[in-house]
């Protein structure tokens, strides 16, 4: 029993960091951005959860005044009133989660405009910085910036119930149920962002993406916008993430506050997709499972050892997963998959030729080049 | 002065990642000859430079320094071998001084000086062939003109005390005249032991001045023999070289 | 406010300039963006305190007799020396490692950049060890010998870390034109394969790069310890982390590579954040650790106009620009 529930909330901190590692894996992955500002797309999600579940339900479903985090009035006034009149009603709070995943894309889509901008002209080293920096300055606007999520006071949100998803399946509400019910609804979701991350994948503009990354020039001499592209791509994870993050804020922990956005987010995100491949969605589910799997193995261990440092053991367990991973495999457990269609063959069939480039090589596997006359 | 030594790449294929540029060539440039590789733009022959100084991928064949296999050998240990490359484009630190681009050439001749002749009179003879470098000294590579920048780039070469010299087009976009001073040092160059292996787009001086030729197209030898027969052949110079007679 | 803090901000500045001119050094010829940067700032910081605990292991160590102690003082400079070496030490060791045997594989920037922040977290994790079984570290609350001079009150931190800013300079500066490593190194940052080619031992040289710089970041670890405490309120381990983007936004506004580049902008970005601190507790009423938007500000403002920091602009096409500009503006007039 005991083992069952610890695997079940693995399972659903897993799925919780699928969802991130997928987003991350666009950009990363197929755009070869180095998306250093991840946590800040995460956020968005968090910041649109807290709007949702202080300004927007409340005047919009309960008939309530907007509570306003940053008064002293809020935690009599929020804990009391408007948290208990949205639990009391599990379809409130679905509509909370519905609310919030959706705005939550939408502003970090937002944010993946603005941030675009330096995106698309900076060299790898410059933009991992740049974007680092801007995710920063997003933390300590929210920590000091109260009226949004308060500050670093946590501030409790409404999870969805999932009470009657439990009851419909399991017929039962026991929390072992309620946990199940959870990390089954978070794996569907995770097989939603698998659909359309593989779709996208396989779509002229994932092999766009793809093309971009390995060879710019090439890509820009095939005509295709380079520019374009990079935001096209920052624009739809940074939309994934901005779910995530909602998912992450009202499921994770039912509760918000900055400190779940610091820059460590972004780099653990990274080691997710990683570990388990980049440029693979698959690999990037795998690389969840396992380091969730050793995340808390190592923390539940760490603090077992009775050693002021053992709660740092994680730090330890990450760094050497990522060390490894590019010593050993440096592309992930599971490597990405070859394009499915040779983009020189869409080429080929758009215009009627082969490009200037590949033609040598294509035409060598063709038959020999008449090199002249030898001597001797 | 050590003697130049012979040099001799056999059946070489070799490209960039797995892109093959030359699909087997073989050349030779023996004791203190001066040999031209001529053909037409993007034939491979800065390819097959770079090749024999190990800066690209080498997939078959193999290239022999005197009796020493040196396919293998990583670029950074074969100036202490006597070789000594000048690449076509970058061939000096621009943001370093004249100086100090010289300078840096002591770090291969500490350990290949015979001993009898310190660097600083080695530098004096250099200063001597060279005498506006002297006057250039104290100024950053980058401001040099275009002759001057070639003769730095050879001035650093000879510093070394090579035995085999590849030159990578050292008269690209010069003036005729400066272009001219500079074919007259490198048969200076041959003519005191050094085999040296000259890449030219101007093939007609190139040949001129060269003991032997290979003529490269399309990443394999097209023709090889002594310069004055290549020039003199009725059909070669109309087909590759772009000379009209 | 006044002299008193121009000073403070300066002296601040010239820590940064430590710790974030380690970093050019090394990117100069290596390239790699290395986030394992602020672990030898901790690591210098750490080997500064453990030296003078066990250099006074007879007294009374723990809690807040270590205070006593850690008062920056003439009798304590000495310190210095173990956080330089320790800090340059591993920083010459992560080089050597992981990060040539990376290069020699052919990794991208982005491999070694993610390879830096793998090799970040072992670090820290590492200190942790060393500070967590130490706890009475985490106590220390910094401070500094004062001295008053023309009315101008002065620590004996900030005079040093301007002197020490200087050697620096001056160091670099000697070491890249009289030596022969010194001028290979500005070789290698400028044509890598040209240096190759001209039997430039590549490893020495970096390493020796990699040595300086993180001998720079410990003790620019050490003076900002003194400065500001520990960081946040958080364990002393987390100084560089905490101050890693600061680093950075140095580095980067000043030209990654670029190492005179990196000493400005990190004195421009001393003053820029600790007057806009002051101003924001002061004026707005708002927590100073919201002021590091100043120098990300500055920064990201000066990489969209000059994507290579101010090392990439060309000032002198930029003086003419604005001289030509005053010209017209003189034809129009007429
Ligand atoms: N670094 C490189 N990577 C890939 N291909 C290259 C590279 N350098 C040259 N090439 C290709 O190799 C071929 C031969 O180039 P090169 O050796 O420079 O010719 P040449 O010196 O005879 O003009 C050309 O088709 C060129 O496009
Ligand atoms: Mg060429």
């Amino acid at each position: 029993m005991n083992i069952i529930s610890f695997l079940v909330t693995y399972l659903s901190v897993a799925a919780v960091y699928a969802l991130l590692a997928i987003s991350m894996n666009i950009d990363y992955g197929w755009a070869g951005i180095p998306d250093f500002g991840k946590a800040a797309f995460i956020a968005a999600g968090g910041i649109a959860a807290a709007i949702v579940a202080t300004r927007i339900v409340p005047p919009l479903m309960l008939h309530m005044h907007p509570a306003n985090p940053s008064k002293l009035s809020f935690f009599t006034y929020y804990n009391g009133k408007i948290l208990p009149a949205i639990t009391a009603h599990p379809i409130d709070t679905w509509i909370v989660f519905i609310i919030s995943i959706l705005l939550g894309g939408i502003i970090a889509a937002g944010f993946a405009v603005i941030f675009s901008y330096p995106a698309i002209r900076l060299k790898e080293d410059y933009l991992a910085i740049a974007l680092l920096m801007a995710a920063q300055i997003v933390w300590l606007f929210l920590r000091v910036y109260t009226p949004i999520m308060g500050g670093t006071m946590s501030m409790t949100l409404p999870s969805p119930s999932f009470k009657p998803i439990a009851r419909a399946l399991f017929h039962s509400t026991s929390p072992s149920a309620i946990d199940a019910a959870k990390a089954l609804f978070l794996w569907g979701l995770v097989g939603v962002f698998l659909y359309y991350a593989e779709k996208q994948m396989n779509s002229p503009f994932g092999r766009m993406l793809r093309m971009v990354r390995d060879d710019e020039y090439a890509a820009a001499a095939l005509g295709k916008n380079v520019a374009r592209a990079r935001l096209e791509s920052l624009i739809v994870a940074s939309f994934l993430a901005g779910v995530a993050g909602a998912v992450y804020v009202l499921i994770h922990f039912s509760s918000v506050n900055p400190d779940y956005f610091m820059p460590d987010l972004t780099f653990f995100v990274l080691t997710l997709v990683l570990v388990g491949g980049v440029g693979n969605n698959i690999g990037s589910i795998i690389g969840a499972l396992l380091i969730a799997l050793l995340y808390r193995a190592s923390y539940i261990f760490g603090t077992s050892l009775g050693f002021s440092w053992g709660s740092y053991l994680y730090y330890m367990i990450i760094g050497l997963a990522i060390l490894i991973t590019i010593f050993v495999r440096p592309n992930g457990i599971l490597p990405e998959k070859p394009v499915r269609t040779p983009a020189w063959d869409v080429y080929a069939l758009v215009r009627g030729k082969q490009p200037w480039f590949l033609r040598r090589i294509l035409m060598r596997g063709r038959g020999k080049v008449n090199t002249g006359e030898k001597s001797e | 002065m050590e003697e130049g030594l012979p040099i001799r790449v056999e059946n070489i294929k070799a490209g960039y990642g797995k892109l093959e540029i030359l699909h087997g060539v073989s050349i030779r440039a023996e004791l203190g000859e001066l040999v031209a590789i001529v053909g037409p733009n993007g034939s491979g022959k800065s390819t097959l430079l770079k090749t024999i100084f190990g800066f690209t991928n080498i997939y078959e064949g193999r290239i022999l320094l005197g009796d020493m296999d040196i396919t293998k050998t990583p670029p950074h240990k074969k100036p202490y071998l006597g070789m000594a490359y000048v690449p076509q484009v970058a061939n000096v630190f621009p943001s370093l001084s004249v100086e100090e681009n010289l300078r840096l050439s002591y770090i291969v001749f500490r350990k290949r000086g015979d001993g009898a002749r310190k660097f600083s009179q080695v530098l004096a003879d250099i200063y001597e062939m060279f005498p506006i470098l002297k006057e250039r000294r104290k100024q950053k590579a980058g401001t040099l003109s275009g002759g001057e920048r070639q003769m730095l780039a050879i001035a650093r070469a000879l510093l070394t005390q090579p035995r085999v010299m590849l030159l990578d087009e050292p008269t690209a976009a010069l003036a005729p005249k400066i272009a001219e001073e500079i074919f007259r040092i490198i048969r200076e160059i041959a003519n005191k032991g050094i085999t040296v292996l000259l890449v030219e787009q101007n093939a007609k001086r190139a040949l001129e001045i060269s003991d032997r030729g290979y003529i490269l197209v399309q990443g394999k030898v097209a023709y090889e023999g002594h310069s004055r027969e290549i020039l003199s052949h009725p059909e070669l110079g109309k087909l590759y070289l772009g000379l009209l007679k | 406010m006044g002299v008193t803090f121009m000073v403070y901000s300066l002296a601040w500045g010239s820590a940064l300039a430590l710790m974030a001119s380690g970093l050019s050094l090394y990117y100069s010829v290596s390239k790699v963006a290395n986030f394992a940067h602020g672990s030898y700032v901790s690591m210098g910081l750490l080997a500064y305190l453990l030296a003078i605990a066990f250099a006074h292991w007879g007294s009374k160590i723990t809690g807040f007799g270590i205070d006593h102690y850690a008062i920056f003082n003439i009798s304590n400079l000495w310190a210095l020396i173990p956080a330089f070496l320790v800090a340059g030490l591993v920083s010459l060791a992560s080089f050597a490692g992981i990060f040539w045997p990376l290069m020699k594989r052919g990794a991208t920037p982005l491999q070694l950049l993610v390879a830096s922040i793998g090799l970040m977290f072992v670090l820290r994790f590492l200190m942790y060890i060393v500070a967590g079984s130490m706890n009475w570290i985490t106590l220390w609350t910094p401070g500094s010998t004062t001295y008053h001079i023309l009315g101008v009150r002065i620590t004996l931190a900030e005079i040093l870390s301007f002197v020490l800013l200087a050697l620096v300079a001056g160091l670099i500066a000697l070491l890249e034109t009289k030596t022969l490593i010194g001028v290979s190194l500005r070789a290698i940052a400028s044509n890598p394969s040209l240096a190759e080619a001209s039997g430039i031992d590549s490893f020495k040289v970096q390493a020796l790069a990699w040595f300086l710089g993180g001998g720079f970041a410990g003790l620019g670890g050490v003076l900002m310890f003194i400065f500001t405490g520990p960081p946040g309120g958080r364990p002393i381990v987390e100084l560089g982390w905490m101050n890693l983007l600061s680093i950075f936004a140095a580095a980067v506004l000043g030209g990654l590579g670029s190492f005179y580049g990196t000493i400005i902008a990190a004195l421009i970005l001393g003053i820029a954040f600790n007057q806009a601190a002051a101003w924001f507790t002061i004026y707005l009423n708002v927590s100073s650790s919201l002021a590091l938007l100043i120098p990300f500000g500055i920064t990201l403002l000066t990489l969209l106009f000059f994507p290579q920091g101010l090392a990439g602009i060309n000032w002198r096409k930029l003086v003419n620009k604005i001289r030509i500009t005053r010209v017209e503006e003189e034809v129009v007039r007429r």
